[in-house]
């Protein structure tokens, strides 16, 4: 047996692995994807007065600070049984398209953008984000980097600051905005909305006008037919901040939906020996292995999921560039996994759409942005759709309020079994007998993996030194036979 | 941040790391001890960040010169250990810190085809370390232990008059 390592991941967060194995015939015999899990959050929280941890939670991730820090405020608000006011929630959600914008431009442009914008089998020193300004011009490229700006600039102007911030209290938030900065953030919000409908143009003439690309998304080594899981609001329209978790079988059709406060009657998490990582699963199907179809308890999260679990998106313009995915991509669910990243460009709209109408509400200027919480503190759960996937926090406290544990899944880890299967359907599409394996085949591989925008050693911040990406084949007996670095 | 000097002759020394994560919060460490020896120098001005990718472009912009402090983690060499880097060091790795998006060298790359001032010479002070992996606000005692040291290093290269032929273009051998 032959023996493939891509090692680390490269564009990505963390140190992956993922480790090919060649039977003697040079076909993909199995697959396994590992990654270091940081270790001691929960004991790391024990015995500290629960406010304090939406503070740290966003310093568990350096990507998602922004959804940490509200899946906390949520978490705590139930922990002392509050709800906070009006503002105070319009004031979050706004925050929070903010963020997602912000965190959608990185994906598409520096990690997606390379692989589409460049090529999947380009040179790997023009496949990033200087090949891809070469291709698409300065003035996208400086329009790319201002809108991180602004929408980093009205973080900032919410909530104090743009990144790590503490800013939600138990029944609300810390300070408001002033009806100046609200004009100030509905103009910013017009400035990213037409950012968004440039992004939409940017990938319908480069991925959707190109026939080759389409045909890439729909094959079948990119394809996994799972379940979906996504947060919804009443009307079962996508939703990041707020409502209840709907879960979608592999046909489309409402399998569970669940009140953050229940996950736990609802998701289980499996334990594979070769993983520092938990494999979440749906109860309703149990745990059946890493497969496909109906009756398998795999589920996907992110924004194929979120679209594929929604009938919808709440505000006009995303919900016409919804209904072309759909359409174009053969009708839902979608089990396209390379369609992330046009569904992440309809949440790039939806946020910029959400936030313009958040600004140009005069409540979201108003006092009333604190209820003080009077119940005992005791146990909450807080849920929101982080941009990589459904994030859940679980708090119990005692009596006074000092942590005794913490629970959380986070957005990627709702991925982790798709993604070791995505990888492993990848290889074994093309991978091909007898033939030596090019980068270009090991980055078509990666994008299987890199789709999910997987962000798994979260705010790890140390230099890895030179630790490029190396392809190591080896005998059955271990013998090295092949070596590729990059 | 002190102002007094023209920005183009500043020099940024900025902290890098996660203050939860045990070894991987030294630069901040270091950053910090710094500023307190540093805060006469109208010249040169102290930053801690967790940020990395495009937001280090915005951090960067506008001095003359910068001095980052963060860990390394290569093992390599015993932890503690404190080593001079260049940028183009960490190209082949695809980013400088755990960056969702884009390398340090990328950065600096887009940050001056769109016309960003980036600093002429940037020097890596990188310290070793043994566990970044365990959420916890210390540093193991080897680390912890070359915290001094580092700063020491810092300073001293502060002192330094910085090459005017130097371009942050131009790779840069390790100077140790």
């Amino acid at each position: 047996m032959k023996r493939l390592t891509v090692d680390p991941i490269t564009r990505l967060e963390g140190h992956g692995r993922i480790e090919i194995f060649l039977d003697d015939a040079g076909d993909v015999a199995d697959v396994f994807f590992q990654i270091p899990e940081l270790r001691g959050f929960e004991k790391f929280c024990q015995g500290r007065p629960v406010w304090e941890l939406s503070a740290i939670v966003p310093k568990i991730c350096g990507v998602c600070p922004g959804a940490h820090h509200l899946a906390a405020g949520k978490a705590i608000d139930a922990v002392y049984k509050t709800d906070p006011p009006s503002t105070a929630k319009k004031l979050r959600e706004m925050f929070y398209s903010a963020h997602y914008i912000h965190s959608h431009i990185a994906h598409f442009y520096a990690l997606a953008a390379p692989d589409f914008v460049v090529g999947p089998t380009a040179d790997p020193a023009e496949r990033n984000i200087l090949g891809v300004v070469q291709k698409v011009g300065l003035e996208l490229a400086g329009a790319v980097i201002g809108h991180r700006k602004i929408a980093q600039d009205i973080q900032a102007t919410i909530a104090g600051r743009a990144t790590f911030v503490n800013w939600t209290v138990p029944g609300g938030v810390s300070k408001g905005i002033t009806d100046t900065e609200r004009k100030e953030i509905v103009e910013k919000a017009k400035s990213c909305l037409a950012f968004a409908q440039t992004s939409v143009k940017v990938f319908e003439d480069v991925v959707l006008k190109n026939k080759q690309y389409v045909d890439l998304i729909l094959s079948a080594p990119y394809k996994l037919t799972t379940h979906y899981m996504g947060l919804v609001d009443a009307g079962n329209k996508v939703n990041f901040y707020d409502g209840e978790v709907r879960v979608v079988d592999t046909t489309g059709k409402e399998m569970i939906r669940y009140a953050p406060a229940d996950y736990l009657q609802h998701i289980g998490e499996h334990v594979e020996p070769w993983s520092y990582l938990k494999f979440p699963f749906l109860k309703a199907k149990g745990w059946k292995g890493f497969v496909e179809g109906q009756e398998s308890g795999v589920y996907r999260a992110a924004p194929l999921a979120r679209l594929n679990a929604a009938d919808g998106m709440a505000t006009p313009l995303s919900q016409a560039e919804y209904d072309k995915f759909f359409k174009t991509l053969g009708g839902k669910p979608v089990h396209a996994t390379l369609a992330q990243h046009w569904a992440r460009i309809v949440e790039m709209l939806y946020a910029a759409e959400r936030l313009l109408e958040l600004a140009q509400d005069p409540e979201t200027a108003g006092p009333d942005i604190r209820k003080i919480p009077e119940a005992v503190p005791h146990e909450g759960v807080g849920i929101v759709e982080a941009p990589r996937g459904t994030l859940t926090h679980h708090y119990t406290t005692d009596e006074t309020g000092i942590v005794t544990n913490v629970n959380l899944i986070v957005g990627t880890t709702n991925n982790h079994a798709p993604i070791c299967m995505s990888i492993k359907k990848a290889a074994q599409g093309l991978i091909k007998r007898g033939k030596d394996v090019s980068e270009g085949t090991l980055n078509m591989i990666e994008m299987a993996f890199r789709a999910y925008d997987p962000c798994f050693s979260c705010a790890t911040h140390s230099l890895p030194g030179k630790t490029p990406l190396v392809v190591v084949v080896r005998e059955a007996d271990g013998t090295e036979v092949q070596r590729a670095t990059r | 941040m002190r102002r007094g000097a023209a920005m183009g002759s500043k020099t940024l020394v900025l902290g890098l790391g996660n203050t939860i994560l045990s070894d991987d919060g030294v630069g901040l460490l270091v950053a910090r001890d710094a500023e307190r020896l540093l805060r006469d120098r109208q010249d040169v001005d102290v930053r801690c960040t967790s940020l990395g990718g495009f937001d280090l472009v915005d951090l960067l912009a506008g001095y003359g010169r910068a001095i980052i402090v963060d860990a390394v983690k290569t093992g390599a060499v015993p932890p503690g250990t404190t080593r001079w880097f260049s940028p183009w060091d960490f190209a082949v790795s695809k980013r400088l810190v755990a960056m969702h998006e884009v390398s340090l060298p990328d950065a600096l790359a887009l940050g001056r085809k769109l016309g960003a001032d980036m600093p002429r010479e940037i020097r890596i002070l990188g310290i070793e370390v043994e566990n970044d992996q365990t959420f916890g606000d210390q540093c193991s005692p080897l680390v912890a232990a070359a915290v001094p040291r580092a700063v020491f290093e810092v300073i001293e290269r502060v002192g330094e008059e910085p090459s005017p032929e130097a371009k942050c273009d131009d790779p840069v051998e390790h100077p140790n």
